[in-house]
C-alpha cells in the first residue's frame, strides 16, 4: 500500500495495529495462564490473571479513544475506514475474550475434588490449547491478511466446536454411569468452562470475519 | 426492491479540447433524475470542464472545442437549432464564489424570470421571487430587506441568493461548481441541507473537493483523473469500497 500524503496519518493507522498487537500479547498470556489453571489448578496464577485482565481493559479504553480521535481527525475513507472500524471492533472482541477467561478463573472451585472417573480432562485441556492456538493464528491473520490463514481459523474453530460437544457428551456419560449426585457440581463447572472456551473460539472466528471484511469490503 | 432510475443527462464519448490540449477524454456518464451526482478528482482533472459541458458554458471560451454527445432527456444539447440561452434556463448554475448582481435582493431573483418573460404581472413576479427565496431557504432571513443590495448579505446568504436566482427560471438541472468552498461550516451545512431538499424537484450535479461533502450530499459519484472518468457508481460504494485503485488512492489521500 502506498503511503499517505500526510505522514502522521500512516503513523495513526500503524498505531491502531500496534495497540491491537499489545492487547493480543496480554490475551496470549491470559490464555496460557487460564489453560494452565484449568489443567493444574495452580492457584498462584489467579492474581496474575486478574491483573492482566485489568491491563487489557485499560488498553481497550485507550484504543477506543485513539480510534475515535483518528475517525474525527482523519475522516478515513475506503480501506482506511475499514481498518479503523475493525480495530475498534476487534478491541471490543479482545476485551470480551478477556472477560470469558476471567469467568473461567472465577468458576473454578479449588475445593472440589476431581472424581477419578472424570474422562474429559484431556479434552478440556486440548480445547483450551486449541482456542489459544487459534487465537495466535487469527492475530497473525490480522497482521498479514491471507485467505489461507482465514480458512485455517475456520477449520480450527470447527474442531473447537467438536471438542466442546465431545466434552459435554463425556460429562453426561460420566454422570449417568456413576450416579454420584455429589459430583454434579464438578461436572456443571466443567461444562461451564468448556462453554466459555467454545465462546472464546467463536469470538476468535469473529476476528477473522472482521479481517476478511477489511480486505474485501463486503459484509457477509 | 430496486427502483429504476431515469437518466436525465447522458454523455457519450465527450471530449473537450482547449486548443491542442485535451481536457476531457471520451467520457460516458449517466446522470439520474432527482438525484445528486458528485464529480470529484484532483485539481485540473477536468471535473469543472465536464460540468460546464452540461449547459454549454464552454461555448463562451473561444479556444474550446467539444466532441461527442451530451443528451438531456434524450435530446442533443449541442445541435445547431438549440438556443444556448434557453438551455441555460433549463440548466442553472451556481459557482464557487457567490456572484450576486449589484442589485437589490428582489431584483437578483426577479432578473431571470423577467428576461425570459416567465411572468405576466407584477404580483406573479413577486410570488415567484418569494417562492424561489423560500425554496432556497433564504426568505425568512431577507423578507424585511428585499430592497437591500444582494452584495450586503453574508457569504452563505449570497450563495443561497444565487441558488434562488437559479431556481427562479424553473430549471430542471442545477449545476454547482464547488458551491461551499468559500463558506464557513455552518453556511456549508445550510447549503447541504438545501441540496437535500432541492433534490426532490431538480437533478443536481455538484463539483466538490470535499470527500465528506460528496459522501453526505450525493447518491452517485464520479471520479475524474487527468481528463478521464476513472470510476462512477453509488456514492456509498465509491467511498467505502471503490473498485479502482486510482479512486482508492485519491479518496484515502494517497495521491494529490
Amino acid at each position: 500500500m502506498e503511503k499517505h500524503i500526510v505522514t502522521n496519518y500512516d503513523l495513526d493507522l500503524d498505531q491502531c495495529k500496534t495497540m491491537i498487537g499489545e492487547m493480543s500479547i496480554y490475551i496470549d498470556k491470559l490464555l496460557v495462564d487460564v489453560v494452565g489453571l484449568v489443567s493444574s489448578k495452580n492457584t498462584n496464577l489467579i492474581n496474575g490473571i486478574f491483573r492482566t485482565e485489568e491491563e487489557i481493559n485499560k488498553l481497550e479504553k485507550k484504543l477506543r479513544l485513539f480510534t475515535l480521535n483518528v475517525l474525527s481527525k482523519r475522516q478515513p475513507m475506503a480501506d482506511d475506514l475499514r481498518a479503523v472500524l475493525i480495530t475498534l471492533k476487534i478491541s471490543g472482541i479482545l476485551e470480551r475474550i478477556a472477560d470469558h477467561l476471567v469467568n473461567i478463573t472465577k468458576k473454578i472451585d479449588h475445593q472440589i475434588k476431581i472424581p477419578e472417573y472424570f474422562s474429559s480432562k484431556m479434552d478440556l485441556e486440548a480445547l483450551g490449547k486449541l482456542v489459544s492456538e487459534n487465537f495466535s493464528t487469527v492475530i497473525n491473520l490480522y497482521k498479514e491478511p491471507s485467505n489461507e490463514v482465514a480458512k485455517e481459523v475456520l477449520r480450527k474453530d470447527m474442531l473447537c466446536n467438536e471438542l466442546f460437544s465431545e466434552i459435554c457428551k463425556k460429562n453426561l456419560d460420566d454422570i449417568s454411569k456413576n450416579n454420584e449426585q455429589k459430583e454434579c457440581k464438578f461436572f456443571i463447572e466443567i461444562n461451564f468452562i468448556a462453554k466459555e472456551f467454545e465462546r472464546i473460539g467463536d469470538l476468535v472466528k469473529n476476528i477473522s470475519k472482521e479481517v476478511r471484511y477489511s480486505i474485501s469490503g463486503k459484509v457477509r | 426492491m430496486v427502483s429504476k432510475k431515469k437518466i436525465k443527462v447522458l454523455t457519450k464519448r465527450v471530449s473537450v479540447f482547449y486548443g491542442d490540449k485535451q481536457a476531457i477524454k471520451d467520457v460516458n456518464l449517466e446522470i439520474y433524475e432527482n438525484q445528486v451526482t458528485s464529480l470529484i478528482g484532483p485539481s485540473g482533472c477536468g471535473k469543472s470542464t465536464f460540468l460546464r459541458c452540461i449547459n454549454r458554458m464552454n461555448d463562451t471560451i473561444d479556444i474550446c472545442r467539444i466532441t461527442g454527445k451530451v443528451l438531456i432527456d434524450n435530446d442533443d444539447i449541442y445541435k445547431a437549432t438549440l438556443d444556448p440561452v434557453l438551455l441555460r434556463a433549463r440548466v442553472g448554475m451556481v459557482f464557487q464564489k457567490p456572484n450576486p448582481f449589484p442589485k437589490s435582493i428582489f431584483d437578483n431573483v426577479a432578473y431571470g424570470p423577467q428576461i425570459h418573460g416567465l411572468t405576466n404581472s407584477k404580483e406573479e413576479l413577486e410570488d415567484l421571487v418569494v417562492n424561489s427565496l423560500q425554496k432556497a431557504g433564504l426568505f425568512n432571513e431577507v423578507k424585511d430587506r428585499m430592497n437591500e443590495s444582494g452584495t450586503s448579505l453574508s457569504g452563505g446568504q449570497q450563495q443561497r441568493l444565487c441558488i434562488a436566482r437559479a431556481i427562479a427560471v424553473s430549471p430542471e438541472i442545477i449545476l454547482m461548481d464547488e458551491p461551499c468552498s468559500a463558506l464557513d461550516p455552518i453556511a456549508t451545512a445550510v447549503i447541504e441541507e438545501l441540496i437535500d431538499e432541492l433534490m426532490q424537484n431538480y437533478t443536481i450535479v455538484i463539483v466538490t473537493h470535499s470527500m465528506q461533502q460528496a459522501a453526505r450530499v450525493s447518491q452517485q459519484t464520479a471520479y475524474f483523473h487527468m481528463g478521464n472518468l476513472i470510476e462512477f457508481g453509488e456514492t456509498s460504494k465509491i467511498f467505502q469500497n471503490p473498485k479502482n485503485k486510482q479512486t482508492q488512492d485519491y479518496i484515502t489521500g494517497r495521491i494529490g
